[in-house]
């Protein structure tokens, strides 16, 4: 029991665990399979066990028919040898006086009538000695009559008529060797002598085969199926394998069935199981017995069985078949709706949602597709807005160069001519001219690093004016690198700082070296000079946006460079500052090589701002 | 192709496996099996001694769904005409063989041939002393030994006189010279003294024995098998009434005429082997061989009865002797 319990529930288990990992179909048709499988099964157990009891009860029925027939034959037989030995007792022993007349004529007359059935007919007087006989026949020479058994039952019981069982006759000599099997019908007679009475015997020896012949139309059948007689004390009388009993190469189970009741029960038998039927023969007390072997009624409902295991697998096949489609039906638009979402996950942001299939998953695709192309104009909303942003981003931060810068400069020129410097003025103006000539650009924000260059030394020429040349300025650019891109306007503010926080309070030791190189793909662009320098910590805040120091103009130069710079050429590239107090300071523009031409500045200048533009165009 | 897909292709095709199989069964439930043919070849297959075989015979044909198949035969000139008469029933289609050989000497080779094809079974009496081929048949020596019994129980303290006359039948037959052996061992036991041993044909014996006994009187005359019992019992009645208590005559044999002539007193003792088992027995084994070719038939032995005047009539001695259907 506590097996059974653990196995129920490990299964239990593993249908869950299963369960959890099969598809919807797979699990519509398994348990709708298995569901209709039971019930089959199950019906078809119930039906086939009815039919199995039904067929029991009709061979009951068929054998005690059987039965009842052959009784009635064989009693009608028996009924008939008794008439004879009746006639012969009361018509014709009863009437004849021995010592005037003879029994021989009726006799022969009572033999010939029922010749068919009988062997012989014979009256003996008590100690053994022969009366009459039909036929007539020559008597053995010491047939022992009284000691025979016939003779010792009737005797022993001479109130009634004796049926013996089937023994070879022992009474007259046949010289043609044969011997019959014979029935004895005996009985105590009273024989008249001369007037007296005396103690006889009558002795009607049925034919055998007459009672073998009638039992043999019981065993027709080719089955194993047989009828066997047997006498009240078990005695068998004819049985069809009635040489191999008395030669032990067959068992019968007679001395047992003879205590069996009339009616059907069940036995086993030397392992077999059979159906037995018992019906008592009446005056005799024999007993007719049917034995009906359980394997040969299974053999029959073998080809019953067959038919049920095709039906219940034939039903099993149509209804798997069948929950295959139906299930198909339900689920495939559920599958089909389920690619779509799991194409959704994978990446694609615009999926082909499926929709169809029956009424609630067709609203499931519709609201799925409503929601994905909800999410779709949100997100293009999104990246429009995002890019809106930056865009102004950059635009103030373009915006806050020019004022700084100018801002700078008109305070030099304001510087010049307070001081009536103004051929110095002059230059300056011009200096500051061709300075805006390169920061319009027409109005591109990309230009080409000779550009940038000349944009910084017109810078520097306006400053050292300014600042009385206290400080030098040294430029070597690798002329290679002048023909391709930079975002304007980034090398001024850092010189702008180096004057600023470099240089302004050298007393005219300051140095600035402005370099160019290409370094691998990558163009590199440094400012040096060999200020104040500043210490590590400094140096890390100054590219940090929230923490920057401002000490001089707006504050904004190297934050709003870096970020320009990123902004415009990714992440990787910007600014880099290595300072050392009391050293200087260098200050490194990183930009990637990319050649300065018409269609690179419209890629670089459109493909930030083309792209959200596409997509809301979308 | 994913697992569920393959799970229930496989319980489709099981499906339909079973489907198939049971119609299968339930149109083959209904067929009946074709019957083996089984032939029997004795000598003289009409004589009464055969009668309870055949009945045992047709009884094991009828529970094994045999087709029987007793060859008509008169008394065998020699083996090769019983050989013959085998293979005539080889090519006629016999799928098994029953057979009385009549002579262990000769034809062995043939016979060899036959039993390597087809199911064999040899009765009452072997060819070969090694056991080649399997036999069913009664103890011969033990039916010789309980024939001398008898004589021995009869003639008591008196076995030195007694004059013993022995027809013992084809002694080519290992049979009949293991029922010779065990009468000789038994009277030599006692020293009884054999006047005469004839064998041969029952032409030649009848002959023989009327000139034998007349040159040198017996007492007592034992024949060792049906046909011998028979001719003993044809020529004790040739000689006249009187001479049934002076010539003793112990047999061998299950005919009716042998058990009546038993009944009427001219044999004094018979043994009567079991040959309803005999027939049952050997047509059983050969069914069984038929069904399962691999098998190699046994040796089978049957039992015999010591019958005379006095138990003839015994309840269970009669089921034995007296066919039941006349």
């Amino acid at each position: 029991m506590k097996k059974i319990k653990e196995l129920y529930f490990k299964l239990i288990s593993y249908m869950k665990m299963h369960a959890k990992m099969r598809s919807i179909q797979m699990t519509i048709v398994f348990s709708f399979t298995v569901i209709s499988a039971c019930t089959m099964g199950l019906l078809s157990v119930t039906l086939y066990s009815r039919f199995v009891k039904q067929m029991q009860g009709m061979m009951v029925e068929s054998a005690e028919q059987l039965l009842n027939q052959t009784s009635i034959k064989l009693e009608t037989y028996l009924r008939g040898m008794r008439r004879i030995s009746d006639a012969m007792y009361y018509s014709v022993i009863k009437n004849t006086d021995l010592a005037v007349d003879t029994m021989d004529a009726e006799m022969n007359l009572l033999y010939e009538a029922n010749k068919d059935n009988l062997i012989s007919i014979a009256c003996y007087t008590n100690d053994g000695r022969l009366v009459a006989a039909a036929p007539v026949a020559t008597e053995k020479e010491n047939p022992d009559i009284t000691n025979q058994k016939w003779f010792i039952n009737a005797m022993d019981q001479m109130e009634n008529i004796h049926f013996s069982t089937p023994h070879v006759q022992n009474l007259f000599d046949n010289t043609s060797y044969r011997y019959y099997w014979v029935v004895s019908l005996s009985r105590a007679v009273e024989l008249t002598d001369h007037g007296n009475s005396t103690l006889g015997m009558l002795l009607v020896d049925m034919n055998y085969s007459s009672i073998e012949q009638l039992l043999k139309k019981a065993n027709t059948d080719n089955s194993s199926e047989y009828v066997y007689l047997m006498d009240s004390n078990g005695e068998i009388i004819y049985h069809p394998k009635q040489k191999l009993i008395y030669t032990s190469l067959f068992e019968e189970n007679n001395l047992v069935a003879v205590g069996y009741p009339d009616g059907s029960r069940q036995e086993i038998f030397n392992g077999e199981r059979r159906l037995i039927t018992v019906k008592t023969v009446s005056y005799t007390g024999w007993k007719i017995v049917s034995v009906i072997p359980m394997s040969s009624f299974n053999m029959g409902l073998y080809g019953m069985r067959m038919f049920v295991i095709m039906l219940v697998a034939l039903l099993i096949l149509a209804t798997i078949i069948l929950n295959q489609l139906v299930s198909a039906s339900i689920v495939k638009p559920l599958q089909k709706l389920n690619g779509s979402v799991k194409e959704w996950e994978a990446g694609n942001l615009n999926p082909d949602i499926y929709v169809g299939g029956t009424m609630e998953v067709e609203h499931l695709g519709k609201t799925l597709r409503a929601t994905v192309e909800q999410l779709q104009q949100l997100m293009k909303d999104i990246v429009v807005e995002q890019e809106e942003k930056r865009k102004s981003e950059l635009d103030a931060l373009q915006s806050q160069i020019n004022p700084h810068f100018l801002y700078n400069t008109l305070d030099s020129i304001v510087w010049m001519i307070e001081g009536e410097r103004y051929e110095d003025a002059v230059f300056m103006i011009t200096q500051l001219a061709s300075l805006f000539r390169i920061s319009l650009s027409r109005g591109r924000t990309i230009i080409s690093i000779e550009d940038e260059i000349k944009h910084a030394r017109n810078y520097m020429n306006i400053q050292k004016i300014r600042y009385k040349n206290i400080f030098t300025v040294d430029f070597r650019i690798e002329e290679e690198i002048f023909s391709y891109c930079t975002v304007k306007l980034i090398i001024q503010p850092l010189l702008e700082n180096a004057i600023y926080y470099g240089v302004e309070c050298m007393d005219g030791d300051g140095e600035i070296l402005v370099s160019g190189y290409r370094k691998g793909e990558d163009i590199y662009i440094e400012v040096c000079d060999n200020g104040l320098g500043m210490p590590r910590e400094t140096v890390e805040q100054l590219l940090t946006e929230n923490n920057r120091i401002r000490k001089h103009g707006s504050g904004v130069g190297l934050i709003n460079v870096h970020n320009r710079i990123r902004l415009r050429f990714g992440s990787p590239y910007g600014l880099e500052i290595e300072s050392c107090p009391d050293e200087g300071t260098t200050v490194r523009i990183h930009l990637p090589g990319i050649l300065y031409g018409a269609e690179a500045v419209e890629q670089l200048e459109g493909s930030r701002e083309r792209q959200p533009k596409e997509e809301a165009d979308e | 192709m994913n697992r569920n897909k393959i799970y229930f292709s496989l319980l489709m095709l099981i499906l339909v496996i079973v489907i198939g199989g049971a119609v299968y069964e339930m149109l083959d439930a209904g067929k009946e099996e074709k019957p083996y043919t089984v032939s029997v070849i004795v000598e003289d297959s009409n004589n009464d001694r055969w009668i309870a075989m055949r009945q045992g015979l047709e009884q094991a044909a009828q529970d094994y769904n045999i087709n029987l198949n007793f060859v008509f035969s008169g008394e065998f000139d020699d083996i090769e005409e019983e050989m013959e008469l085998i293979l005539r029933e080889v090519r006629g289609g016999a799928e098994g063989l029953i057979i009385q050989m009549i002579s262990d000497d000769e034809g062995m080779e043939e016979l060899g041939e036959v039993e390597a094809q087809m199911a064999v079974m040899l009765i009452e009496s072997d060819v070969e002393p090694q056991g080649v081929y399997a036999v069913t048949g009664p103890d011969n020596m033990g039916i010789g030994m309980a024939l001398g019994r008898e004589v021995m129980q009869e003639i008591g303290a008196d076995s030195e006189q007694k004059r013993i006359g022995i027809l013992c039948g084809n002694q080519k037959q290992i049979a009949m010279q293991q029922r010779l052996a065990g009468i000789e061992q038994v009277l030599a036991e006692k020293n009884t003294e054999i006047s005469w041993v004839l064998q041969g044909n029952k032409a030649d014996m009848i002959r023989e024995l009327t000139v034998n006994n007349q040159e040198e009187p017996v007492d007592i005359i034992i024949a060792l098998g049906n046909a011998e019992t028979e001719l003993a019992v044809d020529y004790l009645i040739g000689r006249g009434e009187e001479r049934k208590e002076n010539c003793l005559l112990y047999g061998v044999g299950c005919s009716e005429k042998a058990v009546y002539y038993l009944d009427k007193g001219w044999i004094k003792s018979l043994v009567v082997p079991n040959e309803f088992n005999m027939g049952y027995l050997s047509m059983e084994e050969v069914a069984r061989q038929l069904k399962y070719r691999l098998s190699r038939a046994e040796n089978m032995e049957v039992d015999y009865l010591v019958i005379d005047q006095t138990n003839l009539y015994e309840e269970e001695n009669q089921k034995i002797l007296f066919p039941i259907v006349q």
